[in-house]
């Protein structure tokens, strides 16, 4: 059954186009500003465009860092979209460097400069999948739409027991899906509201948690 | 490893979707037109995103309720990237793009005017989620060719084309720079490619705009290892199946691009 979802507008990032993609697949959704004092919220999505160092400003003066905390702390589900996951990491160098909201380990740093491959990384690009219920129904080396200029590097989440994670290569290899180990917590640094069938596949996985 | 885009262009202005050429327009139809004609929840199978540029000149307050709306209908089936652009010339422009379904905006004349207004936007949502359009002639000058620049929908001359314009791209705070020529603006003759080699030390995505008539002509831009993607903006040329043959000439010629070809 599909869960109603909710979208944390939080002044950034691209708001109605994932809510267009929700009405799409005709899941309930609503959009709200704050965590504080709202009840039988389940699944909520955190989208981005934006740069780090901004929307971590933003969050903390909506206080919003640590209501996000506890509502993932009662086993809720989030998933971070773009920079929306970036957040969800230990820290970001975006615009100059900030700490994140740090539900999950490492930092988020520019891409490497490598190959004569232009940054930002824009475009479909393929991810290499892990074992998930986010993943149902989706191919191998299916596309996504990426547009960012920074990442997680895939080695920093080597060794980490119980996270699952995806990856995608462009000048390095980098993380472009992360799932915690009680598989409430999510974040894809792909737009899935921008990927055609399989972003709405992806959307509608989660809807269904 | 990332793949080429194939992206479709459409301008706007009072209440019609227009034909440019040389950048003089012709209106074609309006949003129900653009949807009979391209069926947007089947076209988009076959383009990578979207542009949707405000072309009316001194716009009203309803002039952008009404490009708005038209938007907001216009989307409903569409899970591509969306890029508004056109008349961006404030912070407030660029949010009531996104407020309205843009996932990247599109700059032109505040290249040129008021750079630091760019590094404002940016500051705010990212450099990828701004676009830098680079409208371009060529001037044959004692057989030499001569790249210019040009801005206000290229009614006023911008800068000559060169290293150094091309360092202001690199260290402009923007995710993507297309560069469009006025010369072959809808005349379907094909993709200018003398400019390519000029714009080798561009770091960022570069996409090639005006002339594309038929499918080859995109595919021949892709094949171009420095050419991220091809941009297109004759509703003529692409009617009907037209994007949807560009895109398997593009498969023939071994360019990768992803296959969308699965309803949900």
């Amino acid at each position: 059954m599909k869960k109603k979802i909710h979208i944390l507008d939080c002044g950034f990032g691209n708001i109605e186009s994932v809510k267009n993609a929700l009405d799409y697949l005709e899941i309930d959704n609503h959009i709200l500003d704050n965590l504080n004092n709202i009840k039988n919220i389940s699944h909520l999505i955190l989208p981005g465009v934006g740069n780090f160092n901004t929307c971590i400003d933003i969050l903390k003066k909506k206080e919003l860092i640590h209501q996000i905390k506890n509502y993932v702390e009662k086993k809720n589900f989030l998933l971070g979209i773009c920079v929306g996951m970036q957040l969800l990491f230990e820290y970001g160098d975006e615009g100059g460097g900030t700490e994140g909201i740090k539900l999950f380990k490492g930092n988020c740093k520019r891409l490497e400069n490598i190959n004569n491959l232009p940054l930002p990384h824009i475009g479909f690009n393929v991810v290499k999948k892990p074992n998930s219920l986010m993943w149902k129904d989706i191919n191998e080396n299916s596309n996504f739409y990426f547009v960012h200029e920074y990442g997680i590097d895939e080695n920093q989440l080597k060794g980490e027991a119980d996270i699952k994670y995806g990856v995608t290569k462009y000048t390095n290899k980098f993380i472009s899906y992360v799932e915690n180990k009680h598989g409430n917590i999510f974040g894809a640094q792909f737009h899935p509201e921008k990927s055609q069938s399989n972003g709405l596949k992806f959307l509608r996985n989660f809807s269904i948690l | 490893m990332i793949n080429k885009r194939i992206i479709f262009s459409l301008l706007y202005a009072d209440g019609f979707f227009h034909l440019s050429r040389n950048f003089r327009l012709q209106k074609v139809g309006n949003v129900e037109w653009i949807k009979n004609n391209y069926g947007f929840g089947e076209t988009c199978n076959f383009i990578d995103e979207l542009i949707i540029t405000f072309v009316k000149r001194n716009p009203t307050f309803e002039d952008y309720i009404q490009y708005f709306d038209d938007i907001n209908k216009l989307r409903k089936k569409i899970f591509v990237p969306i890029i508004l652009g056109g008349r961006i010339m404030s912070f407030k422009n660029v949010k009531n793009c996104f407020l309205n379904g843009s996932d990247k905006v599109l700059i032109n004349t505040l290249f040129y005017n008021d750079p630091g207004k760019i590094t404002e936007f940016s500051n705010y949502y990212g450099k990828q989620a701004i676009s830098l359009m680079v409208d371009y002639k060529i001037i044959n000058e004692k057989d030499k060719l001569k790249f210019i620049s040009y801005k206000n929908c290229g009614q006023d001359v911008g800068e000559n084309i060169d290293e150094k314009f091309i360092n202001k791209i690199n260290n402009l705070p923007c995710g993507e720079v297309i560069f469009n020529s006025i010369d072959n603006d809808g005349n379907g003759s094909g993709i200018n490619l003398d400019i390519v080699k000029l714009l080798a030390n561009i770091k960022k995505p570069l996409l090639m705009m005006g002339g594309a008539g038929k499918p080859e002509h995109i595919s021949k831009t892709l094949k171009l290892e420095k050419v991220s993607g091809v941009v297109t903006a004759n509703l003529f040329n692409f009617l009907g199946t037209g994007l949807k043959k560009a895109r398997e000439e593009c498969f023939v010629s071994g360019i990768k691009l992803p296959i969308f070809d699965e309803e949900i």
